[in-house]
Parts: structure tokens; sequence; C-alpha cells
């Protein structure tokens, strides 16, 4: 299986968290808020495409509402593959991330 | 109300629905519709509508890059389809792209032409208010030219002062000069300018003051060109260079100048597309510094001066015209001429020409018909790659069909087959570019200019070869891919791919249209050189064999003719020589000649009048018809008598010419010529009155033997050295100048008989196309009577009688368009010949030949095949 880059990994994850609620819409203000930049649409839209080929995730079409003129949203949610994709990834950080003690973190970054 | 005023952007929806991903572009547009909501409702409208147009910006590269990685992909199926096909038929693609290529070729090279000629005067910054003033004659003069481009020195200075409107003038004159500097001499022209010149005209001046290098008398500014030749490397600025003014033959009585002239400037070469073409100029003062023009600049009496006048921007220039008319008698007195001002942008279509050497003008009706012609060829070529494709890519149906199958939509489909016209006319435009660099010089000689591909400098060459590639791609590949798409699926891939019968139809007209405009040329051509060869064998009334001429532009030489003419005739290789004013082709004076005629009346005509040596009928061999010569033993002819040519004598009605008195002062008619023709033979032949003048000519004309002409030759240079020692020895041979004069007409030929021949070949590319098809389509048929015994010649004659029968259309349609053209063309001409059926036969059979030769070579193929290599799958 190959790596998750850093953008289909922090998507994966804003699909997880937001469960219900994935959508265009909600997953643009989520990434944004995370990454502290707006992400646009542009970006959004084409990593979706490559996670839906890649098979991490699935969609389905949801309901509508009237700010959106009678079209319908697109719900996001993880795979299988997907959630094994991102333990996977979990699993690499903390192998990366374990061993540096938090003080010489802090040190270091001063 | 409000609601309303709430919607995001149309616009940028429309934009978002064409720039994203098909499945994904409705969830998108909703996503967008919802964050503009939400924004609108906590931050306002306006905020929103910022964030929209923003954010939509934003996206667009990664909804290019999303859009374009799909096509990528299809597009490399594409090519790899296009290539494959390509690969296999190698010949049938080389001819498309040949004919296509050679097409595009022809176009560029008259477009060239074209963009050259609609260039001409346009780098002068002030192009749009800059205005030469002319001269009319009013109608009841009677003269040969109502207008006239030169005016009196005073005209743009005094138009200047009088008129708020006329911002700046300046006065030219044109000149030819002997420069010597050291020991270099030369004869250049140039002109004579005032310190306005840089001011009204963008030429480029390298070295010097814009304002004081023409300011003082005896000051010169060189073109770079010049200075090279007689300075080399050295910086010409303060040189002293002795000049000459030749004397002009046109302009007899003005003096011979001689004086020294400091350079004080170096300008840019004059571009090839100024309507003035000069090497040097010189201070205006100069003239006047001169004796015998002191007042120049207050005589209003000569008009040998170029005017030209700029004008505030915005001022209508025929509003000057009326006050141009009640001014100009304050200045003149009583002058019977008019002024007008006419705009540089029309200086190169009007016939006025500048005076000098190089200046040339065009007419704008033939640029028209060349531009036309430019795009009918193109048409033609791109026809053909229609037909051609057309054909192959019929063989192409299984393809389009497993396409279909697989759930390629029409619109894709057409867009590969255009996709594939377009890459196939930039490969043949490439071609195309590396044929107009082969034949550019040629080209540029036939059309008398210096042309040259600056692709920077000219932004429409560029534009124009990328509007070409993309009209010939799209055009030549419309009709092949809207058929082609159309087709049923299941009937491509069960095998029968037939094409629809008004799609031969609509072919079979496009090889006929071509046809007929190769045959339209081919009559044009014949019929132009019959003519050029009636003209030239035409006996034109006097001999122009071995007859030199040499003009005389030295006084001292113009005035010792007759002992110069005598000096000659000691040589015997020389058998005449006489001087006169001027020489057959060349223009006369014209002058009222009246007379009582036969019924006592008193007449009165126009006739060209010239004054001639004694010897001059000699020289030239005409005839006299009756009566005598002008002879030294009656010394009363020198003023009391004339000889004219008989259309003189039948114009004024004289039954009893010899012996008439004509005009006040009762000069005698003493013989008659017989009629010759002075002009050209576009002209009817006139009227002519000659005068003896023993001395003074402006030609000397010399009646050679052809057997040792260099030696002859050099003995003319010695003796009329002797008279003119500050000029450069100037001669032509008579028969060279006859030719000279109908150059234009030899071009127009020339360039007929070269397009017909391209017609010719490309109208063989299409019934090539056209066989080609058809053979592929009739390979069963073809193979079926083969088998049960049909001859290869009654298989040949069966496939070919179609085209045949096409060709013959072809003609029947040429003919009546061609008879009409050439009879109009042959107007131009007072003396021309009659159009001969034989020209139409001729037409026919080289046309009928070439098309059967194309024919039978792909016609044979088919017929010799063998038939069980298209009967084995039945």
């Amino acid at each position: 299986m190959k790596d998750l880059t850093k953008t289909e990994e922090i998507l994966l994850l804003s699909i997880w968290r937001l469960k219900d609620e994935a959508y265009g819409f909600k997953i643009r203000q989520y990434v944004s808020a995370i990454i502290g930049k707006d992400f646009t649409y542009g970006n959004l839209y084409s990593a979706l495409h490559q996670l839906t080929k890649k098979k991490y995730v699935k969609k389905h079409q949801g309901d509508s509402s009237p700010a959106r003129r009678g079209r319908m949203r697109m719900y996001y949610t993880l795979s299988s593959s997907g959630l094994t994709a991102l333990k996977c990834a979990v699993e690499m950080n903390r192998k990366l991330w374990g061993g540096i003690p938090q003080y010489e973190f802090e040190l270091n970054s001063k | 109300m409000k609601n309303l005023k709430l919607k995001p952007p149309k616009l940028g929806d429309l934009i978002l629905k064409f720039m994203t991903r098909e499945e994904d572009n409705n969830y998108l547009r909703g996503d967008f519709d919802e964050e503009f909501e939400h924004i609108a409702s906590s931050k306002g409208y306006l905020h929103a509508w910022f964030w929209y147009w923003f954010h939509l910006l934003k996206s667009l590269p990664s909804f290019f890059k999303d859009l374009f990685y799909g096509r990528f992909i299809m597009f490399i199926s594409y090519l790899k389809a296009a290539f494959r096909s390509f690969q296999k038929h190698k010949g049938f693609s080389f001819i498309n792209i040949a004919g296509l290529a050679v097409g595009m070729a022809c176009f560029i090279l008259m477009m060239l032409y074209v963009l050259h000629e609609i260039s001409y005067d346009r780098f002068h910054k002030k192009y749009d208010n800059l205005y030469r003033v002319i001269r009319i004659y009013p109608d009841d003069q009677n003269l040969p030219f109502r207008y006239l481009p030169v005016t009196p020195a005073p005209l743009a200075p005094t138009m200047v002062a009088e008129f708020p409107e006329v911002v700046r003038g300046t006065c030219i004159a044109d000149v030819t000069g002997t420069m010597k500097f050291q020991e270099n001499t030369f004869s250049e022209d140039g002109l004579f300018a005032d310190a306005h010149f840089f001011k009204l005209f963008s030429f480029y001046l390298i070295r010097g003051d814009e304002e004081a290098c023409l300011s003082q008398p005896f000051s010169m500014v060189v073109t770079e060109k010049l200075a090279r030749k007689y300075f080399g490397s050295e910086n010409p600025i303060g040189k002293i260079v002795n000049f000459s003014k030749q004397m002009n033959v046109q302009k007899s009585g003005s003096q011979n100048e001689n004086y020294d002239v400091t350079i004080t400037g170096v300008m840019s070469d004059v571009p090839a597309n100024s309507h003035m073409q000069f090497d040097y100029l010189i201070s205006f003062t100069t003239i006047s510094s001169t004796p015998g023009n002191r007042e120049i600049l207050q005589n209003w009496g000569r008009s040998q001066y170029y005017s030209y006048v700029e004008l505030l921007p915005g001022v209508r220039h025929e509003s000057l015209h009326s006050r141009l008319a009640e001014y100009t008698p304050r200045f003149r007195g009583r002058d019977i001429a008019k002024y007008i001002l006419q705009p540089l942008k029309d200086l190169h279509w009007s016939p006025l020409s500048f005076n000098l050497p190089g200046s040339v003008t065009n007419d704008k009706k033939s640029i028209y018909l060349f531009s036309t012609t430019a795009f009918f060829i193109l048409i033609l070529a791109c026809i053909n790659y229609m037909n051609l494709s057309t054909a192959r890519f019929s063989q192409r149906a299984k393809e389009i069909g497993l396409r279909k199958v697989v759930g390629a939509q029409k619109s894709q489909l057409i867009h590969q087959f255009m996709g594939e016209s377009v890459c196939f006319s930039l490969i043949a435009s490439l071609f195309a570019i590396l044929l107009v660099f082969l034949a550019l010089p040629a080209f540029s000689h036939l059309v008398e200019r210096k042309l040259e591909i600056n692709w920077l400098s000219n932004p429409w060459m560029p534009i124009t070869v990328f509007g070409m590639v993309l009209f010939a791609g799209l055009f030549s590949g419309s009709y092949p891919s809207l058929m082609l798409s159309s087709l049923k699926t299941v009937t491509i891939l069960k095998g029968k791919v037939e094409a629809k019968k008004q799609s031969t139809g609509l072919r079979n007209i496009l090889v006929v249209f071509q046809f007929a405009v190769s045959i339209c040329l081919i009559i044009g051509t014949l019929v132009v050189r019959q003519q050029l060869h009636f003209v030239r064998n035409k006996d034109i009334g006097y001999d122009r064999e071995h007859v030199v001429v040499l003009p005389l532009r030295d006084d001292m030489a113009r005035n010792n003719g007759k002992v110069l003419s005598e000096e000659l005739l000691r040589n015997d290789q020389i058998l005449a020589a006489s001087g006169s004013e001027y020489i057959p082709l060349e223009q006369n004076n014209i002058a009222n000649i009246a007379c009582i005629n036969a019924a006592g009346e008193k007449t009165s005509i126009e006739a060209f009048t010239c004054e001639i040596g004694y010897d001059f009928f000699d020289v030239f061999q005409v005839q006299i018809y009756a009566g005598r010569n002008f002879s030294e033993e009656f010394k009363t002819d020198e003023d009391q008598a004339v000889l004219v040519n008989q259309a003189a004598v039948r114009a004024l009605g004289l039954e009893q010419p010899i012996g008439k008195a004509i005009n006040k002062r009762g000069q005698r008619i003493i013989g008659i010529v017989k009629d010759y023709h002075h002009a050209s033979l576009h002209e009817k032949i006139k009227p002519m009155v000659f005068y003896l003048r023993p001395e003074a000519y402006s030609f000397l004309s010399v009646r050679i033997l052809p057997d040792n002409i260099p030696d002859t030759l050099q003995f003319l240079r010695d003796n009329v050295k002797k008279y003119s020692p500050h000029f450069a020895f100037e001669y032509y041979f008579q028969d060279d100048y006859f030719n000279e004069k109908y150059n234009s007409d030899r071009r127009f030929g020339a360039t007929f008989g070269y397009t017909s021949g391209l017609a010719l070949f490309i109208a063989c590319m299409g019934i090539f196309g056209l066989v080609s098809y058809s053979t592929e389509r009739r390979a069963k048929e073809i193979a079926i009577r083969k088998v049960l015994g049909a001859s290869i010649q009654s298989i040949v004659g069966r496939m070919s009688k179609e085209f045949i029968l096409l060709v013959a259309l072809a003609n029947a349609i040429a003919w009546p368009i061609s008879y009409l053209a050439m009879v109009k063309w042959l107007q131009n001409f007072a003396f021309r010949i009659s159009i001969n059926i034989w020209t139409f036969l001729i037409a026919f059979m080289l046309s009928l030949a070439v098309a059967v030769v194309t024919l039978l070579y792909k016609a044979l193929q088919a017929a010799q095949a063998d038939p069980v290599s298209s009967l084995k799958y039945e």
C-alpha cells in the first residue's frame, strides 16, 4: 500500500471526524481551519477525486438546501481501505515521533 | 427583492460549469452557493460576492490541472491512431500534406506581398496627419494629365502661415547628381529638403541634429548605405563632397550646377515600404544659394516641388480644399490649377508616383485581386485535403465503430478528426514555410519588391500564418469529421461503409471547380503569351534593332550635337546618327495644330510634336510616305517646314497635304511620314508633327552595325565623354527599352503562368484523391469483372469515363468565364489579337492529358491488382 500524502491524510481524517457532515462545504471549512489557510474548492475536489479513484472514500448523494439552489450535497465516508491507510499513517507517525522527549522538542523549536 | 440580490454571480456559475469535471460540477456549484449564502448572511452580500470571485480565481489552476489530465490521455490515444493511419498510408498522407503545403506556401507568399503593399508609409508616426499637396488642372484645359504631384516652392510655407490647421509643411525636390569624394564618383538619387523634413517624416537620424542638419546651405544628410559606400567605416560628419547636379532631360533649360557640400548628418536607410526612395538629402537653402534661383521661395511660377503638410489631428483635409481654392489666386495671381490634399495613406495607391527610381505605386484593385486569389488557392488546397482525407478516413471506419461501441460520443469523434486535421495542417505549414524561404527570391523578383520575412517586427505575419493553419485545419477537417461521426455503428462494424450518394456528388463538384479554375488560368496564360508575342513581332513601323540611344545631359554635349554626330559618323560601324528632342516610347509635347482643310474649313487638332535632326528617320528607318524629308539643301526647312504623319493628315482632313500651311507661323508641310508606333501598342497611333532642329538635343540616336558592338560602344563613350566630362556615360538599346515597356504585361503573364501550373497541380491532387477513393470503394466490383473476363483496358476505360466527363464539364464552365475576362484584359491594348478557338482547345487537351495521366496511374494499379486479394474475404 502506498503512503498517504499529507493532504490525503488531512482529508481522510477530516472526513472521519465530520462523520455525517462530511460534504464539500463543511470539509473545506474544517480543513481550512486546521491548516490555518484557505483550502480552495479546486484543490479539494481534485484531491477527493483522487481519493475516490483509490477507493479510500465512498461517496453518496444526499439532501439539498434552499441555499444550494436545488443542487444536491455529495457526502463522503471512509471506506475500509481508507481506514487501514489512516492506521498505517498513524503507525508511521508514532514511529517517527516516538523517542523525542517533549522538552527537547520545545527547546529546539525556540 | 432582497432575495434576488443575494444570488451568486451567474457568470461565475457558468465558468464553474465549464471548468470542472462533469461528474462533480453540480455538487461543487452547490457548495459554492452554500458558502456564498453562508458568508452573505454573516458578513453581507458584497463580502460574499468578493469571496466568490476571489475563490474562483484561486481555484482555477487546480481546475485546469484536473480537467486536462483525462483529456491528455485521450489525446495520446488520438495521436497514436493518427500516426498509425499515417504510417499505413504513407504515400497517401505524403500527397495530402504536400498538396496542402504547396497551397499554403502560395498563400503565405501572396500574403507577404499584400501585407508589404499595405504597410507602405505606415512607419511614419504622423501617418494619419500627413498630406501631399497635388495640383489639378480644370477639365476644359484638354491637357493630358489632370493631376500632378508637383507644386510651387512657396506653397507649403504659405499654407502653414495662412491656415491654422496646418501645423507644419515641407518642400522637397528630387535631384539626380554625381557625387565625388576623392576617387569615388557615382551618380546618385536624392532630395532637396528643408529643415522641417525630419519633423514630418519619421526617418531615423543616426547622427546630427534633426533641424540643424538641413538648415544651412550646402549641407547634406546621407543614408548609412551611402556613407558606407563613400567613407567606409570613417565618420562621415564634416566630410566635404563635390556634388554636381545632373540636368533633367525632361526639364530642359536648367543650368548645370556644381558645388561642395558638407555632410551634417547620417540617417538609417529608407525603408523599402516608403513611397519616396532616396539616398541623400541636401538642404533646400542650397537651391536658393545658387545663381539664378535666389528667389525660389517667392517664385510661384515654377511647379517642380513636392509639398507635404501636417494637419492638426482630427481635421478633415477636405475642409481645406475650398479655402485653398479661394486663397491660391492671391498667392499666384491667375492660376489655372487648383490644389488639393492627398492623405499619406492614399499615396501608394495613387498613380502619381514620386519621380525617383525605386519609388513605386500600385493599384488597389490588384491587391484585392491578389488577396482573393491567395484565399482561393488556399481553399482549393483545403478542398483537396478534404477529399483525400474523406477517402482515407473511410478506411478507418472500424476504428470509429469501435470507439463508438466503447462509448465515444459524436462530439468526441468530431474533436478527434478536427484535431487530427489541425495537426496535419500544422505539419503542412512547416513545410510551407520551408517552401516560402526557397521561393522568396524568385517571387520577390516577380513582384519587383524587396520582400523579407521578419516574424518579429511585423506582427501580422505570424497572425496570418496562425489563422491560416487554424482555418485550413478546421475547414478541411469539417466535412470528413461530420460525415464519419454520423455513420451508424452497426453498419460500420458489419463492414459496409458506403459513402452516401450526395457526398460523391459534392466531391465531383469540387473537382470540377478546381479544374475550371486551372483551365481559366491556362487560357489566361496562353492569351497573354500570344498577345506579348504579337506585340514583339508586330511591325511597329520603325526598326528598333541595333539602335543605341544616348541621353545627353551636359549642356556642352547638347549644344554640340551636330558636331558630335558628324564625328561619330567617321566610324564605319556607325551607319547613321541624329539628335532629337524625344525618341519613340518617350513622352512627347502636345500642341494644337490648326489648318484649313480640304473643305475650306479651319480645323484644329491636338498633336504630339517632336524636334528632330536631319537623319532621324534614317536612324529609325521610318519611311517617308510622300513628299520629302528635311534636307540641308533647303535652308528654309529650319523654320518654315514640318513633316506630319498619316494620322495627322487624316485628323486634319487634308486631301493635298503637301505644301499646306499650318499654324499662324505658316510652316508648310513638306512631307508625310508613314505611320509608326511612337508610343506603346497600348495606345493608338496619334497625330504627330515633326520640326527640324539641327542643334541642341536631349537624345542622340545612333544606328550601328551588329558586328562589333563592344568596340562601337567604346568609341561612342570616348566621343561623348569629350563633350560631357562631368557625367557618367549612359546608353541603352532601343529594343531593350521597347521590351521594358511591356514589363508589367510580361510580369502579369508570368504570374498567370506560375499560378496556372500550381492550380493544375492542385487539381491533379484532387482528381487523384477522387480516383483513389473510388478504386478503393470499387475494388470488389473490379475484381469480379476481372474474374468474369473483362480486359484491363475495358476496366480502366470504365473507371476513367466518369472523370473525363468531369474534366469536360469543367472546360465547359471555364471557357465563357475566361473568354470574357481575357477580352476585358485585351482592351488595354489598342492593338490586340483576337482570341482564337485553338487557345481553348489547347487548354482542353492540356487539362485532359494531365487528368488522364493522373487517372491512369491509379486506375491501372487497380485493374492490374490480383482479384483474389480483394475477394478472398467473401
